[in-house]
């Protein structure tokens, strides 16, 4: 029975496969022949149709094509995307071959824009589409971090170099200052969190990023920071095709952080020794440096042996990716099938992201009327962390000296018994500083010290360390999406399109017994993280054309229901073997600052829309579009849901005038303006309202018992009137094409201010609480876009492509709700940073260091309490008291402008590409001054010229390490993070179509790509990585404050090989 | 066909159009929206109220006994900021910038005012009257308190009476002392009078009273009422009404009330018969455990004193030490300049001196009196020890105060009540002669308040009752004579001050706001 079913689907399937292989090449009567692109490959899918008729076939693999009942005095018409159409006689022919020729002006192209698509050249906002082509060579496991340098206004900053890590993404600098200034993504029409992590760079048909607010209005309140739009591959008809692509590369550090060896750190001491011992003895003092303890250290070192700590906690590591995909169809029915595999280790080790994911798109078209989808995003993904504190970690390497042994051998616990008999660690366990302390050395050379302490710490070696910790994050998500097209009409639809998109994310943190210091109990935190995401979006359409009116109109409802939830645990483990909580021995509740460790916690956040658009043009050479959404948000208070944001945009394509007719170097030109309002809604879940917590007490007799009690104890009051942050945006715009298409570009201008930002405001604390959600202060970010493509060299057998962009943005607060300066010292430091009215949103506002006192007696004299020889003078008002009256802005994290430049030479099958980006001027805090340059054997930067004594002044401007005033309050530790680098080349070889095909496949394409290749900072920069920005704390979280970095991975640098295959 | 779908399709957009709701309030917190409707659920936010004094107390020392003549900072050289804000509260030079006024004085006070404001404007849900009649006085205590700390320590602050908004905030005035305390007396009336449902505590001796329920215990009584409001009408120097409220707590308990110096304040024996009223604690990392055990403890004495180590915070004064009995020497620089104490001579007659203060490693002294056994205190900052806010002793004291400078002017009475303080202390009565005359009698009762009552932060609320040239007098004293202040080095050490620098600054938060 189950084997008679098989059978007859087995036999409806091959006959209608044969059938639709009779269609194609059953019929040989009237014209045939075959396409080809210029350089004489065949064009697969291309539209063959009797002009006037509905007579029409599509070429096949190979190009040909063959139609019947044509009429001897017929046109035919040959259109396909990318290539100009032609429009060729019959004339009784029975055989036209034809050639294409590539479209460079891409006229035609069609942009996807928010709900629909439209023709490029009709645009009226600012979009930009990206340009993809070769983006899936480039060496890295997420698409974002391929954006980087790719257009204009968009800022893609790697802050991490942490394996599978998200960059941070700006479009047109920050406009919010509390809420997220994150983009919305937008994959295939479906907004979701975990957007570009989702998509392979083979599925990708194109992104667009929508830049003006009149573009990104139709997505209203999420809109504020631009959009990015993803489409992703649909099978096409009658083109079957395979596609399989595999890459792999190694990854090194670009530069690690220069230091002292020991012996080199020693050699240095000792001579320190002998200037400083002698300009005592000249002045009848009888102090000496007392260098005791690095004596010992290298004593240790030359025992034990030496070793390059960051050696050991680097690596050199492998990324890879294999990427398949089929795709096929036919009138009716479309599929495209894809499977990606991405395995992505760290630079530090125990560092690895592994991601597995398909992409299951299928449209029908079930009848006249009908055309329904669905798509299917399964992915999996798991992330290996380096250690806890991912910043703390790399500095602990640094700070470690090479004389540190990682393990203790037979000879080097024999050396401490010998001194410590009850010293009870044995040979090959890990060794730590403090094995070493209070001991007497002897050097090679004689030298003997006592009681000498090489290494004063109880924290364990970063090794150790790494050794013992565990930290796995796990990501299983799925997207789903169908929808339902509904055409009424040839001008009417009605789409519904619903989908939800969930997340779960379950992470293990645990850490051995003795982890990160002797006598630490092993524990461990788990967490998991659901996500479900319920979207619903009906629109209607009606495309008209009425002689030279041309409308389109736009009418939709969406909604929208985001469920959280979220559950965690921590608590301490009597072995080192289970890490699950089943053998957790206490469970811990709170930490010890009084954050809940052990918990579940779960939000509902909704909204709801309404949408609308038109879209009109006269006679291709007017262009109008107006449109408006209302949205609705459970976020704010009852009062305050709904926001409204229109927009209207015009164009004028100067180049369909009749006085632009004669010009013939002007291919196209066209005038785009808009004004449009997007919000923000992005701010922490219920700030309207008050929330209770548990509080006890103890009451009754003894010591008492614990009561409970329910009271509002959150810092931050609930605000009833709290509503949309709002952007309203101009934007002038110049699209351009000369000389048949050797010079297209586009300039941009914007000036966007938002107003009622969403700001965590403080209070006077007499509320009881210190701050709320206000709608307060105004931001506004100007700027200029530049994108310029040229065709340098246009032959058969060589072309040249330059691809040029840059965009500068300013920052500028106009209000903030009254005050004129919001002066912050925060982080981990107390590092200052201030908001001015009138001045970029962050700024730095530090100490002035006027050079360093070179004597004890100037300190004195100075007046300035704590100043002491050879720290920092900094600028003083006057009054001897440094305090806020005399920081001063030293400047700003904001670059002057970011720019990028792509190359693509290709010459016969051979292909060069290569993209510098870069990003000049703007500030950076180096965080890791403070941890770097105060510790020994890392002071190479400076150390050898710093101040020692009033005899021994070193260089005069380098100050030491301790006393006077925090380094880190100065403008000693800002930094200029420009740079260039060379980010991506690719040299690929393309076997041309007709060996290809001998060997049975459509195409074959082998590369080899490289990213990080070249990195030029500015000079006497002491950070690794300028794009490094860390957030060690949560103090860090405060939209005031950027720019600070500690402990920022070093760069990497990729190589990479890969291997395209189309069958 | 086309006419079904269209129909199907109009359908389901009604269906989802109705489906689509905005209201969605917090799931995995109470909405203060959804609480406070009823009896107990307003209770509970009292307790939550009774919490909030564990933050003011905690960190009060900071602010009244350092600033006194019993304490000073532990170290004259540590640069640390945290130090840094410690050594300007001791020399009385603290500034608007200084996070600690800001974090644990000011910030903590108001938390509680807001609670308790939360609560009074929702007292009506309460339905039995006499609940909430009670609920109203212990709520009107407890603000009570933190207003009475606020204006003795800052002067004029702002009066908020209700809940109020941000925007609210930034219009509001501050209020003058004398509205302040007008405000004080006026709640604390309610709460101290009969109608105002305060339960009796379980020790009382008057029949026919409501008793306070065990279960109860730690929870305002009509006596922590009365006290309080004897002790803001004895700082505002109005001796009838402070008589009145203290007279029943004397007459009921007796000098008979006083039990053994060191049980008082035994974790063993909480909320005695001499607690008046007290913040509780409670150790076994439940989060309401108190830090005064590892705060107080001799820096770096590890866990020889207490596991978790000491910070070495309200080091006594030399001038402490001396009056509970210790002769201390020190050693000197060969230019005479003090270094460190090196030994002490303990004399440990008066019963106070081994409760109160003891000396480490022939080192320092440290404050002894919240002081549990190292094996007691599991969790650092996690102890049992309650922090008494009232106790009988300082109700006698009082009262002796009142019967001396008010209009009884009764030496003899007022010898009566300090001598039964004397004789639990160990100490013979007082001097009959010396003690004869209003001025002397008045010294006596500050002297013995300041021993009895030291590190339970009174004296510094004690000296200002002195009036503003007895604090100025005394700390300079202090400040140019003890060895302690003399080993300052590096223009650190503290300069004269004046009366304006008696009032906390109020912290710039409040006056540099955006």
């Amino acid at each position: 029975m189950k084997n008679k079913k098989l059978i007859k689907v087995v036999t409806i399937l091959l006959s209608t496969m044969l059938l639709f292989n009779l269609n194609l090449f059953a019929q040989n009567i009237g014209v045939s022949g075959t396409v080809t692109a210029e350089n004489g490959d065949p064009l697969t899918g291309v539209s063959v149709v009797v002009k006037g008729t509905s007579n029409g076939v599509v070429t096949d693999l190979i190009g040909n094509y063959s139609l019947k009942n044509v009429p001897t005095n017929g046109t035919l018409v040959f259109t396909y995307i990318g290539f100009v159409s032609r429009e060729v006689a019959i004339n009784s022919q029975k055989t036209i071959n034809i050639v294409l020729k590539e479209d460079v002006l891409l006229l035609d192209e069609l942009v996807v824009v928010g709900y629909g698509v439209q023709k490029k050249s009709h645009l009226t906002g600012s979009i930009a589409k990206v340009n993809t082509s070769g983006m899936g060579d480039v060496p890295v496991s997420r698409l974002d971090q391929a954006l980087q340098g790719k257009v204009a206004g968009l800022n893609v900053q790697n802050t991490s170099s942490e394996a599978g890590v998200a960059p941070t993404i700006r479009i047109r600098g920050m406009g919010s200052i509390s809420a997220s200034t994150s983009p919305l993504i937008v994959v295939d029409g479906y907004p979701i969190s975990g957007g570009l992590e989702m998509v392979n760079s083979s599925d990708v048909e194109s992104i667009e990023i929508l830049k003006d607010a009149a573009s990104a209005a139709i997505y209203g309140s999420r809109a504020a920071s631009g959009v990015i739009l993803i489409t992703t591959k649909s099978g096409a008809a009658d083109k079957p095709s395979y596609n399989i692509k595999f890459s792999t590369g190694i990854k090194q550090t670009y530069k690690r952080v220069d230091r002292y060896s020991t012996q080199e750190y020693t050699d240095l001491r000792r001579s320190q020794k002998v200037a400083y011992d002698a300009y005592m003895a000249s002045i009848a003092s009888s102090s000496k440096l007392n260098i005791n303890n690095d004596l010992a250290a290298y004593s240790v070192g030359e025992k034990f042996g030496f070793r390059d700590w960051q050696s050991l906690g680097l690596q050199t590591a492998t990324i890879s990716n294999i990427q398949a995909n089929v795709s096929d169809g036919n009138e009716k029915y479309k599929y495209y099938l894809s499977g990606n595999y991405d395995f992505d280790e760290g630079i530090m080790i125990n560092s690895q992201y592994n991601k597995f994911n398909m992409r299951a798109k299928i449209d029908a078209k079930l009848s006249k009327y009908i055309e329904v989808g669905i798509s299917l995003t399964p992915q999996y993904t798991k992330r290996q962390r380096p250690s806890n504190s991912s910043g703390g970690w790399y500095n602990n390497l640094i700070r470690t000296g090479d004389w540190m042994p990682v393990y203790h051998t037979p000879e080097s616990i024999a050396f401490i018994t010998g001194q410590k008999p009850t010293f009870a660690k044995k040979a090959g366990d890990y060794a730590m500083g403090a094995d070493f302390s209070g001991l007497n050395y002897t050097l090679l050379d004689g030298t003997v010290v006592t009681n000498a302490t090489p290494w004063n710490t109880s924290d364990n070696s970063p090794i150790n360390i790494a050794d013992k910790t565990t930290f796995i994050e796990e990501n299983y998500s799925l997207n789903t999406n169908s929808y339902v097209n509904i055409n009424f009409t040839k001008d009417l639809t009605f789409r519904t399109s619903n989908g939800f998109y969930m997340a779960y994310m379950g992470q293990d943190y645990f850490i051995k017994s003795d982890g990160l210091k002797p006598g630490d109990l092993a524990n461990g935190t788990y967490r998991n993280d659901l996500l479900i995401d319920l979207l619903s979006e009906n629109t209607l359409t009606y495309n008209k054309n009425l002689g030279k009116h041309s409308f389109n109109l736009l009418a939709g409802f969406t909604s929208n229901l985001t469920k959280h939830r979220t559950a965690a645990i921590a608590g301490t483990f009597g072995n080192d073997y289970v890490s699950t909580f089943n053998a957790a021995t206490a469970i811990t509740q709170k930490d010890a600052n009084g954050n809940i460790l052990t918990q579940t916690f779960s939000e509902s956040i909704a909204m709801v829309s309404y949408l609308a658009r038109i879209n009109y043009s006269y006679a291709d050479k007017y262009l109008l579009s107006a449109s408006w959404r209302a949205d609705g948000s459970s976020k704010f208070g009852p009062n305050n849901r709904y926001g409204y944001f229109p927009s209207v945009s015009v164009g004028w394509r100067i180049t369909e005038e009749g006085f632009m007719k004669n010009i013939i170097w002007i291919d196209r030109l066209k005038l785009r303006g808009s004004y449009g309002v997007t919000g923000n809604n992005n701010i922490a879940n219920y700030a309207a309202y008050n929330t209770l917590s548990l509080v006890n007490y103890p009451l009754g007799t003894g010591t008492g018992t614990v009561t409970p009690g329910f009271i509002n104890t959150n810092p931050t009051l609930g605000n009833r009137s709290l509503t949309w942050e709002q952007t309203n945006e101009i934007n002038a715009g110049l699209d351009f094409s000369f000389f048949d298409g050797r010079l297209n570009g586009t300039v941009d201008y914007y000036n966007s201010e938002t107003k009622a930002l969403l700001l965590q405001q403080d209070i006077p604390s007499i509320t009881g609480s210190l701050n709320y959600w206000n709608n307060i202060g105004k931001v506004r970010n100007q700027g200029i876009e530049i994108e310029v493509d040229t065709y340098n060299i246009r032959k058969k057998d060589f072309t040249w492509q330059t691809a040029f962009n840059i965009a500068a943005n300013r920052n500028k607060l106009l209000s903030l709700g009254g005050t004129q300066t919001f002066n912050l010292q925060l982080g981990e430091r107390n590092e200052g940073y201030a908001a001015i009215v009138g001045q970029p949103a962050i700024q730095y506002y530090q100490f002035k260091v006027l050079g360093i006192y070179k004597t004890q007696a100037d300190a004195v004299a100075s007046g300035i309490s704590g100043a002491a020889g050879g720290s920092l003078q900094v600028w003083d008002n006057g009054d001897k008291i440094l305090d806020q009256n005399d920081r001063v802005v030293s400047g700003s994290p904001f670059p002057d402008f970011t720019w990028g430049i792509t190359n693509n030479f290709k010459y016969k099958s051979f292909d060069l590409s290569f993209l510098i980006q870069g990003s000049q001027g703007g500030k950076i805090m180096n965080g890791d001054i403070n941890y770097v340059e105060t510790r020994r054997y890392v002071k190479k930067y400076n150390y050898a010229s710093a101040w020692l004594c009033d005899g021994v002044q070193g260089d005069g401007v380098t100050p030491v390490s301790s006393g006077g005033i925090n380094w880190m309050w100065t403008d000693y530790v800002l930094e200029d993070a420009s740079y260039a680098a060379l980010r991506e080349v690719t040299f690929g070889f393309t076997l041309k179509s007709k060996y290809a095909k001998k060997i049975g496949m459509k195409s074959l394409r082998a590369y080899i790509s490289g990213q990080n290749l070249f990195f030029l900072t500015a000079k006497g920069l002491r950070l690794v990585n300028p794009e490094a920005r860390t957030k060690p704390t949560n103090a860090y979280n405060s939209p005031l404050v950027d720019g600070y970095s500690r402990g920022g991975f070093p760069l990497q640098r990729t190589i990479s090989f890969g291997l395209n295959v189309s069958l | 066909m086309k006419n079904n779908i269209f129909k199907l399709l109009i359908l389901s957009i009604i269906v989802l159009m109705n489906s689509c709701k905005l209201d969605y309030l917090p799931e995995s917190a109470m909405s203060e929206d959804v609480y406070y409707k009823n009896t107990k659920e307003i209770g509970s936010g009292i307790i939550a109220c009774y919490n909030g004094l564990m933050d003011v107390v905690k960190e009060e020392w900071r602010f009244s006994e350092l600033r006194s003549d019993n304490a000073h900072l532990e170290s004259t050289s540590s640069s640390d900021a945290n130090n840094e804000e410690l050594r300007r509260l001791d020399h009385m030079t603290a500034t608007a910038q200084d996070k600690f006024i800001n974090d644990f004085c000011w910030v903590p006070a108001y938390k509680v005012i807001a609670r308790c404001n939360t609560l009074l404007a929702v007292i009506d849900n309460v339905s039995d009257p006499d609940t909430k009649a009670k609920y109203k006085s212990e709520l009107l205590f407890i603000r009570s308190m933190m207003y009475f700390n606020l204006t003795r320590l800052f002067g004029d602050v702002w009066l908020v009476t209700e809940p109020i908004t941000g925007e609210d905030a930034l219009k509001l005035t501050k209020s003058s002392v004398d509205v302040i305390y007008a405000k004080i007396i006026e709640d604390l009336e309610i709460a101290a009078s009969p109608a105002g449902k305060l339960p009796y505590p379980t020790f009382t001796t008057t029949s026919g009273v409501t008793k306070q329920p065990t279960a109860e215990i730690g929870r305002a009584t009509i006596y922590a009422a009365k006290a309080l409001l004897a002790k803001v009408y004895l700082t505002r120097k109005n001796y009838a009404s402070a008589k009145a409220n203290l007279m029943p707590i004397v007459q009921d308990y007796g000098t008979a009330g006083l039990i053994a110096y060191n049980l008082v304040f035994a974790t063993s024996n909480e909320m005695n018969k001499e607690i008046i009223f007290a913040v509780r604690f409670k150790a076994g990392g439940l989060g309401i455990g108190s830090p005064f055990v590892n705060y107080f403890a001799a820096r770096n004495s590890s866990a020889t004193i207490v596991v978790g180590n000491g910070m070495g915070y309200n080091t006594p004064t030399e001038g402490i030490t001396e009056k509970l009995g210790n002769v201390t020497t020190w050693s000197y620089t060969s230019g005479g300049t003090p270094i460190d104490p090196i030994s002490t001579v303990r004399n440990l007659t008066d019963k106070r001196n081994a409760v109160s203060v003891s000396f480490f490693n022939n080192k320092v002294w440290w404050t002894a009196k919240y002081w549990e056994s190292p094996t007691a205190v599991l969790i650092l900052n996690d102890a049992e020890t309650d922090w008494p806010v009232i106790r009988y002793a300082d109700v006698l004291l009082m009262y002796a105060e009142v019967l001396n400078d008010g209009t009884d002017n009764d030496q003899s009475s007022a010898r009566t009540y300090v001598n039964a303080i004397r004789t639990r202390a160990g100490l013979p009565n007082l001097d009959v002669a010396a003690t004869s005359s209003k001025a002397t009698m008045h010294t006596a009762i500050l002297d013995e308040r300041r021993l009895e009552l030291a590190f339970e932060n009174q004296r510094f609320y004690d000296m200002l009752r002195e009036g503003s040239q007895y604090v100025v007098s005394t700390l300079n004293t202090q400040f140019a004579n003890e060895n302690f202040y003399k080993s300052y080095t590096q223009g650190r050490a503290p300069q004269p001050m004046t009366a304006a620098n008696l009032l906390l600054p109020i912290p710039l938060n409040m006056t540099k706001l955006y």
